[in-house]
């Protein structure tokens, strides 16, 4: 199975970059991938991951782990229930990191646990510290996951649909969270969702990803107001809130591609409009149509 | 004319901690031929509202009405009418418009207020309702199926039915889509010949954009969106009234989740069914439902028609609740989401449950609770907002 064919994307200092796709197009795996934290099944068959200049993939497992997870990359998964440990309460659990990143001494490890808890606006840190898991919140523990990863002082963040699991206005808190970390502290973030709406809120770029392969880059503005990729185009006019009334909703025909054997030439070709022969035959590649604007299709110029 | 109509419909459920106040005395109607859709975050009650609604839980108390028939107007002064209505026992007055409209009441008929403009009249065989509009009463006979047995209830599962969120594990590993169609048509004897029956679910799957050939498929055969059309086709095949459809797109992808909208949309005028769409999804809800209700903690907050409440929200919950939807739309970003987090509903706050978090909160908010009054041509539960002279 080829999850991922061709990706390349750039995440740049202090930028949430979106990346979204529909189930299975390999969007968890791209992340994964970065951080080497595949299953000893895959196999990496080209490529480079350049992370301020340095190819991980060439760094072996323990440089990885002690140089780069943690204190340069961090990552945050959708379900915080199960990323936490149960029977250690939040506070010690972010201490960890604090003691194997920072400070050795306990009681200033613990102050630095307050001030991590207080950044991500937890409300009464001193009782946050002392609850364990079950007793928080879905959104209180993912803001826990955030401070966890404040706390090694990463400098790229990479969120995997977060707030998947969280009520709209938990979520809305939340992502606030993410806005300032990048305002203020200059916090590079790869935001992963299936969520249109989500995007438009908090990306500064986007990256829409269609069968393994990168179907449309832009700025957000540009990927919203002016999609050239029909998939693009058909995931926006999907989304309940572009348009109001159920009878304008568009829908793209068709299922997401089997990676096992997926369609020859543009992947996305047996479910779109604009297809021809040549979209059968050959992939198009990524063309640089305008400033910060990519995409992969041969008709770019016909989608309106 | 209502479908569904429940009265102040409670649900409690005993828990460790003390008892979890699920649903917490709602009233509301779903209009025939209307999608109602009902929000609220998690926790606040939606889908236990939609399972008690159909009874697969028992009610604690309240009411649930079921196939709401204009009968006949009280031929009676509507202030007469309220002063016969507001007495215990049955006026002879009112006796006589029931038996001049064919409709006599036994001996030990009863009446009782169910609201500001509206009556109950309980009789050994039938259960009326009176409403005033206005200028006139209308009296409506309805089933009140909140006590039937469950032998009695099976007769009205037919006409109400529910599509849940998860379509896997609503659908058997080991049946295939015809086993699961089969079952209920001949569980209520809608067909009978064989004949008729493949006529009716290759029908049926048609209008959920599916083939006969899938008929002879398994679930696991089938892709997601493919499942979930199959379950809308097995509620959808009994031709029920009222269809619960409780999150039936939050598992499945942006592209499939429109298109089960749109045949969703279809379905409903071809089988004259009445929708109650409970999702948390607000946009989506937005552009699938007539009218709208917002749940905060137990009970109705705001309640009315869709557009109206979107443009001009009035209750603060409904307010912080809309502006923190992100739109897909990067020029409009959300500027001041709610704060706090939903109470625990074991032990919710004293007067208004949402005080604690709303910005307008004053001292009878927390001491009193609002009810869900008329104003603004929808109803609402606040004590600021909630009234039109305010």
């Amino acid at each position: 199975m080829k999850a991922l064919d061709n990706v390349s994307l750039t995440v740049k200092k202090g930028e949430i970059h979106g990346l979204i796709g529909e189930t299975g197009c390999g969007k968890s795996v791209t992340s994964l991938t970065t951080l080497g934290l595949l299953d000893n099944n895959a196999i990496i068959r080209g490529g480079n991951i350049l992370y301020k200049g340095v190819d991980l993939l060439e760094l072996k497992e323990k440089t990885l782990r002690k140089e780069v997870r943690g204190n340069e990359i961090s990552m945050i998964f959708q379900n915080p229930s199960t990323s936490l440990n149960p029977v250690y309460t939040a506070g010690e659990q972010i201490r960890e990191s604090i003691v194997l990143y920072q400070s050795n001494d306990k009681e200033e490890a613990q102050r630095l646990v307050l001030d991590e808890l207080d950044r991500v606006k937890l409300p009464d840190p001193e009782d946050v510290y002392e609850k364990y898991p079950h007793e928080l919140s879905g959104g209180m523990m993912q803001r826990i996951m955030i401070a966890m990863m404040l706390a090694c002082n990463s400098n790229l963040l990479i969120a995997d649909e977060p707030t998947t699991a969280l009520d709209v206005s938990i979520q809305a808190q939340f992502l606030k969270v993410l806005e300032e970390l990048k305002e203020k502290e200059n916090l590079s973030i790869l935001y992963i969702t299936h969520d249109m709406a989500v995007i438009s809120e908090i990306c500064d770029v986007v990256t829409v990803m269609y069968g393994g392969q990168i179907a449309e880059t832009a700025n957000v503005h540009d990927i919203f107001n002016n999609p050239r990729h029909p998939y693009t185009k058909g995931l926006i006019h999907s989304v309940p809130g572009v348009k109001l009334n159920i009878e304008e909703f568009e829908t793209i025909p068709g299922t997401v591609p089997r990676l096992i054997n997926p369609p020859s030439g543009c992947r996305f070709h047996p479910r779109c409009e604009y297809a021809q022969k040549i979209c059968k035959e050959k992939k198009p590649s990524l063309e640089h149509i305008d400033k910060d604007h990519f995409v992969a299709c041969y008709f770019w110029e016909e989608v309106k | 004319m209502n479908i569904v109509e429940t009265q102040n419909l409670k649900k409690f459920f005993q828990s460790k901690k003390g008892t979890v106040k699920a649903v917490n005395g709602v009233s509301l109607n779903v209009i025939k031929g209307e999608t109602l859709g009902i929000v609220g975050e998690s926790g606040c009650g939606k889908t236990t509202l939609g399972r008690t609604i159909l009874k697969l839980i028992k009610p604690t108390s309240g009411n649930i009405f079921f196939d709401e028939k204009h009968l006949f107007d009280l031929k009676l002064n509507p202030r007469k009418a309220k002063d016969i209505l507001d007495n215990d026992g049955i006026d002879p007055k009112l006796r006589k418009s029931f038996e001049k409209n064919k409709y006599g009441l036994s001996a030990d008929a009863s009446v009782s207020k169910k609201g500001p403009n509206s009556w109950r009249i309980d009789d050994d065989r039938s259960t009326y309702l009176v409403k005033g509009e206005e200028n006139s009463m209308k009296v409506y006979s309805v089933k009140d199926i909140t006590d039937i047995d469950d032998k009695e209830m099976r007769k009205h599962r037919k006409k109400m039915n529910i599509v849940f969120q998860d379509p896997v594990s609503a659908l058997n590993p080991q049946m295939t889509v015809y086993d699961h169609l089969n079952r209920p048509l001949v569980i209520h004897n809608m067909v009978s010949s064989e004949d008729e029956k493949l006529r009716k679910m290759v029908d049926i799957l048609n209008t959920m954009g599916l083939k006969a050939e899938h008929l002879i498929r398994y679930p696991h055969e089938l892709s997601g969106g493919q499942k979930q059309r199959v379950c809308i086709a097995r509620a959808l095949c009994l031709e029920p009234d009222f269809l619960v459809l409780d999150e039936p797109t939050s598992a499945l992808d942006v592209s499939v989740q429109s298109k089960i909208l749109k045949l969703l949309d279809r379905a409903k005028d071809k089988f004259d069914v009445s929708y109650m769409f409970i999702s948390h999804n607000i946009n989506l809800v937005r552009a699938i439902s007539d009218r709208l209700g917002v749940m905060y903690l137990g009970k109705l907050v705001e309640i009315g028609e869709t557009s109206d409440v979107f443009q001009n929200p009035k209750h603060p919950y409904t307010k912080g609740l809309f502006k923190s939807v992100p739109q897909p739309d990067p020029d409009k970003r959300v500027k001041a989401p709610l704060t706090g987090e939903v109470p625990s509903p074991v032990n919710p706050p004293k007067g208004c449950a949402f005080s604690p978090r709303c910005p307008h909160s004053k001292a009878v908010c927390e001491r009193e609770n609002p009810d869900l009054i008329e104003a603004y041509g929808r109803k609402i539960a606040c004590h600021i907002f909630g009234k039109e002279n305010f």
